[in-house]
């Protein structure tokens, strides 16, 4: 095992690297990168990098960071390896909670507080509709009733789309997911409520880990098994509807991200980091796969694909192994 | 520190599982539950760990009534082996051991590493194991391990449901003999389901027999463990003789009734 200041320090070297990468796959020159460590964007270049560039490796970072740490709690209340936020009715709730309030005009398609508020309440409904499928019986079994649910919601949200067919060149960046286009307005307001949703959950993970054997153990323990699923729940959908009014569906990273935080035998912290890493990787990817394709599309690969891909990838993994 | 149940009534749905239970136990008793299976002798347990609520009837805990108490005082008084610890991937022993100090230390803050978790690895004798993930244990191996995570709650008492449920002969009697050296250290009251009528009269000072619903027979192992208590308790025909070396009534079983 290792020491915690060594973790601290292969944490930090491993984010910077995954950060210095993401900008330089932007396709900006180095020295525009560099030359921002002044604390100014002097140049066109520069303002770009600081504009752009950095903004989208934040949403990378904090979606992933967001995602992985809400898989995490997920997996441990409902102790099942297949626990996610796509496959517990949240992430498609929050994604319908989006597109239903862009569609009715609830909020501008820039408004960040706007979105979170509608990812939020459709995640929370996504969530509870999940809950009452599956009331009353082994919360291990709640993933079937996630997976139904899920198609439900994908289900209204196609609904949605074959409503209003011109909106759906806008709706594609929240149904595959991209962490593109966000700029630092959409940051100021969830980069405080993931870090706080972060920080809830390591408070929490000495509830976490006595409830992840089962109720009888963490009732034994002194935890009322009831209402710490009820707490990790709640954190579990606001860090998933926070990911989601940032960047949209981005699949796979809160599934995949606990199980290698697990077997580094890290808690949330590493989780964090690990989701962090991963999304802003697969965003780098995205990045370069974008260049390739250049001037065919004009999206360019949203990074939705990318996780999709290679989360797809791991579940085939992991169901082999068990 | 003691606990005592007052006629104590439990149905589940309609079917009732205790039908007026009686049962005092001193500070620092070993006390074994036997019966049949489906006489209520597990749930008795669970009552008395506050897991289930009693239909009527009161349980108290060193005097204080289960009712007054939260979840987590409960939890500061007693300790609970349950008959399985269902599987956590990568979870090692030293992290399930830790959460023994989660009922002295509140809901929030993660679980830290603490002087009375080491002695609680060491007295179970499974500090070597400490960096191994659980899952690769064996079950004699995991059952001491859980041991120690009782340990490290700091408990007065310690209640185990079929501690020796699936393990070998050699493990039986490992794990016995842990349960009884960490009474004999930490001065527990120890109350334990056990199917195996011999490990109840060696291990235990008095054993308790369940039979529909309410208390047959309570007491020393000689007076409990007769022929007529296999013939009505057990529907067995056997005979009990004493066993020279350890001075415990032995069971010859002979024929179902």
């Amino acid at each position: 095992m290792t020491t915690r200041p060594a973790r601290v320090v292969v944490a930090a070297a491993l984010l910077l690297v995954v950060a210095a990468t993401h900008l330089l796959v932007s396709g900006q020159p180095p020295g525009a990168i560099s030359g921002l460590l002044d604390g100014a964007a002097d140049s066109q270049a520069e303002k770009i990098v600081w504009e752009l560039g950095v903004p989208r490796l934040l949403t990378a970072l904090l979606t992933g960071a967001a995602l992985g740490v809400a898989g995490y709690v997920l997996q441990a209340t409902l102790r099942n390896a297949l626990a996610a936020p796509e496959f517990s009715g949240v992430n498609p709730g929050a994604v319908l909670g989006i597109l239903g309030g862009l569609t009715l005009g609830l909020f501008p398609a820039d408004s960040a507080a706007g979105a979170l508020l509608a990812a939020l309440a459709g995640g929370a409904l996504g969530g509870g509709l999940t809950w009452l499928l599956s009331a009353g019986r082994d919360p291990a079994n709640l993933v079937v009733h996630g997976l139904l649910g899920s198609a439900l919601l994908a289900g209204l949200t196609t609904m949605l789309l074959a409503y209003q067919p011109s909106r759906f060149g806008n709706a594609l960046r929240w149904l595959i997911g991209s962490v593109e286009g966000r700029v630092w307005e959409h940051l100021a307001f969830a980069s405080w409520w993931i870090a706080g949703g972060v920080a809830v959950a390591w408070a929490c993970s000495g509830m976490l880990a006595v409830l992840s054997p089962g109720d009888d153990h963490a009732a034994s323990l002194g935890l009322r098994p009831g209402l710490g699923r009820a707490v990790a729940l709640t954190v579990a959908i606001a860090l998933t509807a926070g990911a989601a009014a940032l960047s949209g569906a981005i699949a796979f990273v809160g599934l995949a991200a606990p199980h290698v935080a697990r077997r580094l035998g890290g808690r949330v912290p590493t989780v964090a980091v690990v989701g962090a890493v991963a999304l802003a990787g697969a965003d780098s990817l995205a990045q370069l796969a974008g260049h390739l394709l250049d001037g065919t599309h004009r999206l360019g690969v949203p990074t939705g694909v990318i996780t999709a891909l290679a989360g797809a990838a791991v579940l085939i993994r992991l169901g082999r192994s068990q | 520190m003691s606990i005592k149940v007052e006629d104590l009534h439990f149905s589940y749905a309609t079917r009732p599982v205790l039908t007026g239970v009686d049962l005092t136990v001193e500070p620092g008793e070993f006390v074994a539950l036997v019966g049949v299976n489906g006489c209520g002798k597990s749930t008795l347990l669970r009552l008395i760990a506050g897991l289930v609520k009693p239909s009527s009837g009161r349980i108290l805990l060193g005097g204080a009534e289960l009712t007054s108490l939260s979840r987590r005082q409960v939890a500061q008084r007693l300790a609970v082996l349950h008959q399985s610890l269902p599987p956590v991937p990568a979870l090692t022993v030293r992290q399930l051991v830790r959460q023994g100090r989660y009922p002295h230390q509140g809901p929030l803050g993660l679980l830290r590493e603490s002087d009375s978790m080491d002695e609680a690895l060491e007295l179970a004798g499974v500090a070597h194991l400490a960096d191994r993930v659980l899952d690769t244990l064996s079950g004699g191996e995991r059952q001491r391990v859980r041991l120690a995570l009782a340990v490290a709650q700091d408990t007065g008492i310690l209640l185990l449901d079929e501690p020796t449920a699936h393990l070998d002969i050699r493990h039986q009697l490992e794990v016995l003999e842990l349960v009884r050296t960490l009474r004999e250290i930490r001065g527990l009251t120890v109350v334990t389901v056990l199917h195996e009528l011999d490990h109840a009269a060696r291990f235990a000072e008095r054993v308790v027999a369940l039979h529909e619903g309410r208390v047959h027979a309570d007491g020393e192992p000689a007076h409990v463990i007769t022929p007529e208590l296999l013939a009505d308790v057990f529907g067995v025909a056997g005979r009990v003789v004493t066993d020279e070396l350890h001075g415990s009534p032995r069971c010859l079983l002979d024929a179902a009734l």
